[in-house]
């Protein structure tokens, strides 16, 4: 074989892997390509071994999870927390009633309705404007109702359950039970105080109490 | 062995120009994944322009990073390598212009294809059909070029580079056929054969495998071939080189489920896809291994060689991902990691550690070889160097940083039962910090490769007047007379038996023997590939148990397929996911998790990898119209801190209603029951666009949208996830349990869709 044509400080192309073995290596093997020659150290034991683990685990894997009738499957295992978390929630609503007197409570907190107006701000608007004059939503600021009578209670209701049908989202999970009665406190407040905007819609709420 | 000496040169002028289109190539990706990664935290960016989206642009990135850059990087090797261990010429040097030029123009259709929203939406394998079939034709006539060297080589065996480089061609030429098998609607869109569920798993059989057969096979090749000879060492280990070889062949195909845990595919594949994995390890750390202590007795040189630097990280980087991808295919693991940076910051420890560092230290290596002159300037190797390893690590610590940190925000539940943060857009505010790091980091590696760029074009200026092409002599190769190795054994005991056969392994004759007949080694490794692609494939297409049919499924509108094919045009998979996974911070975020029945219509699946944005399966119904019309138009008026861009453009475009009886058509051809909708699509489809153009007006929206583009979106996105809604009690709410397929329903497929819109129009 010729030596190919290299500028000088390139390494010469032509094997020149040193002869003398590294240290606790195993034999030279009698390959050589291109130059490249080849040890034929034997594998590390730790290699070996975690190899041979990882293999006897997929089986011990394989077999409980889909042969031996004790491994839960993904789908179960939801079944299984979801079940907890029903049961966590209605322990829970047992000390949760909701009453117009105590919603009318809340309109006459400040601090409460100050932050009620933020939460409003954030989740509202984009449906019912900056001043709850209606945009994709109803105008919130009128007599009018689409959903119950205008009640402090109707309106806890439809921003707790939302009407899915009509585009307006269930509020539930999103806010804590806490901050719903606190937003239906605060719409109540709006109430008739007929920020110019959409027309009304649904039927007129008889005068509040 | 003939004695016959033989003459012959090297063609290195292929090398030279795969190497230069392998840096600018790089520098393309790199920079469009820069400008991507501004554009999360600005997403003004785009500036209102469709063809600079972020849907449309992120797969040119990865198409440019995976297919131009580290594509070219490959040919390079293998064209440079394979000559010299093969003691050949390349076969045909018409072949190999017709490769690199075939491949250019690939690339270059790519790019001017992906932009304008022309994508089979299936990872990795966006392009559609016309430049996949050029595709094909490139990659045979590179396989041809390649075995026809073979088989004029002048050496009795294959060396371990060449090993790899077969399972490459051969692998990944299998993978893009049957990945890619679509009928066309016309020349720039198609419809896959396979749907949901078994469209999921056929394309990450294929996106895994991508990954193992064109990011690290032909790497490992390149590896064997360029770091002994850079570092001027024997190979640690021959029989290491076999264990890892066949085992990594043999395990990396299974492996593909793990990119669907917890979704609609059966959990059988999962656990397969999972166990594969787990075992793929130590087979991926054999290469590492055969890498890394191959450089003993050569570290002094490592401080002071910028290519052995690159190589010592690059394969250092190999270890990582290979230790991190077992573990994220872990399932526990992957509930928290998928849809989240996690993912993206392990992919780019790959790209730009393993295959970007091995390229540029090829690259460095050949530079002085193929130009036939000192390297310009090693000093700036060496700064390249830093930069790409200090850009590597600040890209990498952030994105990680950020997918757990997203990943932990998205399943947190507060003291009441109720998730910690319910609204999206807090969870991607969290990260955009990190965001920035990693565009600095981005910064940093793409400013390497202009080093580079500019510190190879300096050297091939200095190339000497005309390239010496020295003559090579080698004997040629007679018949093989070699002896064919026998397993002699005396008859003793079974103990010395037992010990005869395992020293014939481990002796690997058996291999040797191999190693000498190309084509029966090659014949073994399509074996290894289609065995294990088989034992997967078969049940998943075959057992109907796996995606229980639910008979309120329907097939989408003419209007709705046609809302769908901008969804995927759009790339909106991207960044949304379409698949609610059964895990409680998922179905109460989202709603009911997703059933494998719910996606047997859906050519192609669509349940994307990523949720920059929230999961879209359950959005049908969840907003009126002109919500998505308003936000469609600006996300920032709904939700201020959104990064997703505008898309104006929908509000403007008129839909293509005159295509829509063709693709009608060609779904029906796919099996999808279209009864009476295949002799009307059309008046259909303007129908239902009327009717919902009129219910967006009553809700006092714009009255100029009837016939756009964001009103066939809208039917679609109001479609989407409700069909289980119309089940009967015993269907919609437990498991499910299979029921005959598909039954004839006698009210028409669209009874059910008709119903869906009466429902929204107030």
């Amino acid at each position: 074989m010729t030596v190919s044509a290299l500028p000088s400080d390139a390494p010469p192309a032509v094997a020149s892997t040193p002869a003398q073995p590294v240290k606790g290596s195993a034999e030279m093997l009698a390959h050589e390509y291109d130059g490249i020659r080849e040890y034929d150290n034997p594998l590390p034991g730790w290699w070996v071994k975690i190899f041979w683990g990882s293999f006897f685990f997929a089986i011990g894997y394989g077999f409980h999870y889909h042969f031996s009738g004790n491994g839960v499957s993904v789908h179960d295992a939801y079944e299984a927390e979801m079940a907890d978390v029903r049961a966590e929630q209605a322990r829970r609503a047992l000390g949760e009633n909701v009453t117009e007197e105590g919603l009318q409570k809340l309109t006459l907190d400040a601090k409460l309705m100050a932050d009620a107006k933020g939460i409003f701000a954030l989740r509202c608007t984009p449906c019912h404007g900056e001043h709850a004059q209606g945009v994709i939503g109803p105008n919130l600021t009128d007599g009018y109702w689409l959903h119950g009578q205008g009640t402090l209670m109707d309106i806890h209701h439809t921003v707790s359950e939302g009407v899915p049908a009509k585009g307006m989202p269930s509020w539930k999970m999103q806010l804590s039970p806490v901050q719903v009665r606190q937003v239906a406190a605060y719409i109540g407040s709006l109430r008739n105080t007929n920020a110019p905007g959409k027309a009304p819609e649904g039927v007129l709420a008889a005068p509040a109490p | 062995m003939s004695d016959r000496v033989e003459t012959f040169k090297y063609d290195d002028a292929t090398v030279r120009k795969f190497a230069f289109a392998t840096i600018l190539w790089g520098l393309v990706a790199t920079l469009v994944g820069f400008y991507l990664a501004l554009m999360l935290v600005k997403p003004g960016l785009s500036f209102g322009r469709p063809e600079l989206s972020f849907g449309r642009l992120r797969p040119l990135h990865t198409n440019a990073a995976i297919f131009a850059f580290a594509g070219n990087a490959i040919f390079a090797a293998i064209y440079y390598s394979s000559q010299r261990l093969l003691k050949a010429r390349m076969w045909s040097d018409a072949l190999s212009k017709f490769h690199f030029w075939g491949w250019q123009a690939i690339i270059v259709s790519a790019a001017l294809t992906l932009p304008f929203g022309i994508t089979q939406s299936k990872e990795y394998a966006e392009l559609e059909w016309p430049i996949d079939v050029a595709i094909a034709v490139v990659w045979v006539a590179f396989a041809v070029n390649f075995f026809g060297t073979i088989a004029k080589r002048r050496e009795r065996h294959l060396y371990v580079a060449i090993w790899f480089y077969i399972a490459t061609i051969v692998t990944v030429a299998i993978l893009h056929i049957f990945n890619n098998l679509v009928i066309p609607v016309n020349a720039f869109k198609s419809y896959g054969l396979y749907a949901g569920v078994q469209d999921a798993f056929m394309q990450w059989w294929y996106g895994h495998n991508a990954v193992a057969f064109f990011l690290t096979t032909p790497f490992l090749g390149l590896m064997y071939y360029f770091l002994p000879k850079a570092a001027n060492r024997p190979v640690f280990s021959y029989r290491l080189s076999i264990l890892h070889f066949w085992s990594l062949v043999f395990l990396y195909i299974w492996a593909g489920p793990h990119h669907l845990h917890y979704t609609a595919l059966p959990e059988w594949a999962s656990t397969l896809g999972m166990l594969f994995s787990v075992m793929l390890w130590m087979p991926s750390w054999g290469g590492m291994l055969n890498g890394l202590l191959t450089l003993r007795g050569a570290w002094n040189r490592v401080s002071e060689d910028p290519v052995l630097k690159f190589f010592v990280v690059g394969i250092t980087f190999y270890g990582m991902a290979t230790f991190e991808g077992p573990l994220l295919s872990i399932k526990s693991v992957n509930a928290l990691s998928h849809y989240t940076d996690w993912t993206i910051a392990h992919v780019h420890s790959g790209a730009l550690g393993w295959n970007g560092f091995m390229t540029f230290g090829m690259l460095y290596w050949l530079a002085p070889r193929i130009f036939q002159t000192k390297l310009w300037s090693k000093k700036l190797a060496e700064v390249h160097f830093w930069l790409g390893t200090i850009g590597i690590l600040l890209y990498i610590v952030a994105i990680y940083a950020a997918g757990v940190t997203q990943g932990l925000m998205w399943r947190a539940f507060d003291e009441t039962g109720r998730l910690a943060y319910p609204d999206f857009v807090e969870t991607v505010v969290r990260i955009i910090p990190m965001y920035w790091v990693r565009a600095l980091g981005g910064l940093l590696f793409v400013t390497g490769i202009v080093l580079a760029v500019v510190n190879l074009v300096m050297t091939w200026r200095q190339r000497p007047e005309t390239y010496a092409e020295p003559e090579q002599e080698a004997p040629a190769l007679g018949p093989d007379t070699l002896p064919e190795p026998q397993l002699v054994i005396p008859r003793y005991t079974t103990m010395a038996d037992t010990g005869h056969r395992l020293r014939y392994f481990a002796a690997a004759a058996w291999h040797r023997f191999w190693e000498r007949r190309p084509l029966l080694f090659t014949v073994w490794v399509v074996v290894a590939v289609l065995v294990a692609s088989l034992f997967e494939m078969i049940p998943t297409f075959l057992i109907r148990s796996n995606v229980p049919s639910i008979a309120s499924v329907k097939p989408y509108t003419p209007l709705e397929l046609t809302g769908r094919d901008i969804y995927v045009s759009e790339g909106c998979y991207n960044c949304h996911s379409q698949m609610v996974r059964p895990i409680r911070a998922e179905t109460e975020r989202y709603g009911e998790y997703s059933k494998p029945g719910e996606f047997v219509y859906d050519h192609p699946f669509q349940w994307g990898s990523r949720r920059i944005g929230p999961d879209l399966h359950r959005v049908g119904g969840k907003y009126p119209h002109l919500w998505h019309v308003r936000h469609m138009e600006d996300p920032r008026a709904i939700t201020p801190q959104s990064i997703m861009p505008a898309y104006a453009w929908l509000l403007r475009d008129d839909i293509a209603f005159d295509e829509i009886q063709r693709k009608v058509d060609v779904m029906a051809m796919l099996g999808v029951p279209y009864g009476d909708a295949v002799l009307h699509a059309e008046s259909m489809a303007r129908a239902q666009s009327s009717q919902i153009a009129a219910e967006i007006a009553k809700q006092g929206g714009p009255k100029n949208l009837d016939g756009k583009k964001i009103i066939a979106l809208i039917a679609y996105l109001q479609r989407l996830g409700t069909d289980i809604k119309h089940a009967p009690p015993s269907e919609g709410g437990g498991p499910l349990r299979a029921s005959e397929p598909n039954p004839e329903n006698p009210k028409g497929p669209f009874a059910q869709a008709a119903q869906g819109t009466t429902h929204e129009a107030q």
